[in-house]
């Protein structure tokens, strides 16, 4: 089991909890999977092997929501179709305990450098007020750039934006382990634009609280 | 680092010296839930960091959820063990891989950017099954109680 004793026993009597526990346990578990429908309504499968198979043993692919593959003695039996209430109601404390989706806020940087826009600076009011609804609430600052400047640059350009947002929140009391602070650089432009443009939607700080 | 660990090796690891990096954040906890890295067991509480071969263990009518840096979400289920084997991912580039045993009870994930980028880079491990991500949201519920007799 999980917990060990912290009281020293004699030898002899841990070793026959020991094997005891050994000789309950049963040699293999029933592993049960069962897909579920995506937030967005998008395709999804898991595939499903069993481990020590015997050679030939095929794979077994989940790609319909709410089917479930068993895997049991070394070989996956069979895959069922199943219904959305009964999956919710088997597996209830994993539907209970999920936690709230992230939301997503956007700051906007004057061009070529840290500072903010002055609607930007409001917005970061509404951001800590936000992280009061998540449990263990954390802030993910994403820095991004537009396509001036070379992709190094915009690298370490894009973290001094994400990093200068974390001391604004580091400031207003959040907890420093709770709060990443990540550049993208031009990797992932709001709005597409060629390279070497100046695009004031481009560089900005995604903030993410989840 | 984490990412080079095997996973056959990942019980008999030394500890670190420093305390391991933050693989994800534990979001919402009920009951009786702990975490051991092997060295070390210590109760979870929300806000609490996760690491690379830390175990969840969470007692009878307990749960346990996380996000992972990537943004996966692991919710661990009422009597269950789920070990973090290996995490590595890097937030400008969104590279990483991550494997997950579970070795008891429930566990529901909804995978995030690591699975995005690379689907392969996820892997599942049972003690009978192993399980490979073409999607994002699934269970796995693994019964010690049967044998599948």
């Amino acid at each position: 089991m999980t917990t060990r004793p912290t009281v020293a026993l004699p030898c002899a009597l841990v070793l026959t909890l020991l094997l005891a526990a050994c000789a309950a346990k049963p040699p293999r578990a029933v592993t049960t999977v069962t897909l579920l429908p995506q937030a967005d309504g998008t395709p999804s499968a898991v595939v499903v092997t069993a481990r020590d198979a015997a050679q030939g043993t095929t794979p077994q692919l989940l790609d319909a929501p709410y089917q479930s593959a068993q895997v049991a003695r070394g070989e996956t039996v069979g895959v069922r179709s199943g219904a959305a209430d009964q999956v919710q109601a088997a597996y209830a404390p994993l539907f209970a305990a999920a936690p709230l989706p992230p939301v997503r806020f956007v700051l906007y940087f004057r061009a070529g450098g840290t500072q903010l826009t002055p609607e930007s600076q409001q917005a970061l009011t509404r951001v800590m007020t936000e992280t009061q609804r998540y449990s263990g609430a954390e802030i993910v600052l994403i820095g991004h750039t537009d396509t001036t400047s070379t992709q190094e640059a915009n690298d370490a350009l894009s973290l001094r934006r994400a990093a200068l947002v974390r001391d604004m929140f580091l400031q207003r009391g959040f907890p420093s382990g709770r709060v990443e602070a990540t550049g993208r650089g031009e990797r992932e432009l709001a709005v597409p634009t060629r390279d070497g443009v100046d695009e004031s939607r481009n560089r900005r700080v995604e903030i993410l609280v989840r | 680092m984490a990412c080079l660990a095997g996973i056959q090796d990942s019980h008999a690891a030394e500890p670190a010296a420093d305390p391991a990096p933050r693989a994800g954040t534990a979001k919402l906890v009920k009951g009786q839930v702990s975490v051991t890295d092997g060295a070390r067991e210590r109760p979870l509480a929300a806000g609490d960091g996760l690491s690379a071969r830390d175990t969840v263990v969470t007692g009878a009518d307990s749960s346990a959820s996380f996000v992972l840096r990537d943004g996966t979400v692991i919710v661990v289920g009422p009597a269950s063990r789920m070990e973090l084997r290996e995490f590595a991912f890097d937030a400008t580039t969104y590279q990483g891989n991550m494997v997950v045993g579970v070795l008891r009870g429930t566990m529901r994930m909804v995978s995030g950017l690591i699975r995005k980028n690379r689907p392969d880079a996820v892997s599942i491990e049972t003690p009978t099954a192993l399980i490979g991500i073409r999607g994002t949201d699934f269970i796995v519920d693994v019964d010690p109680s049967r044998d599948g007799t």
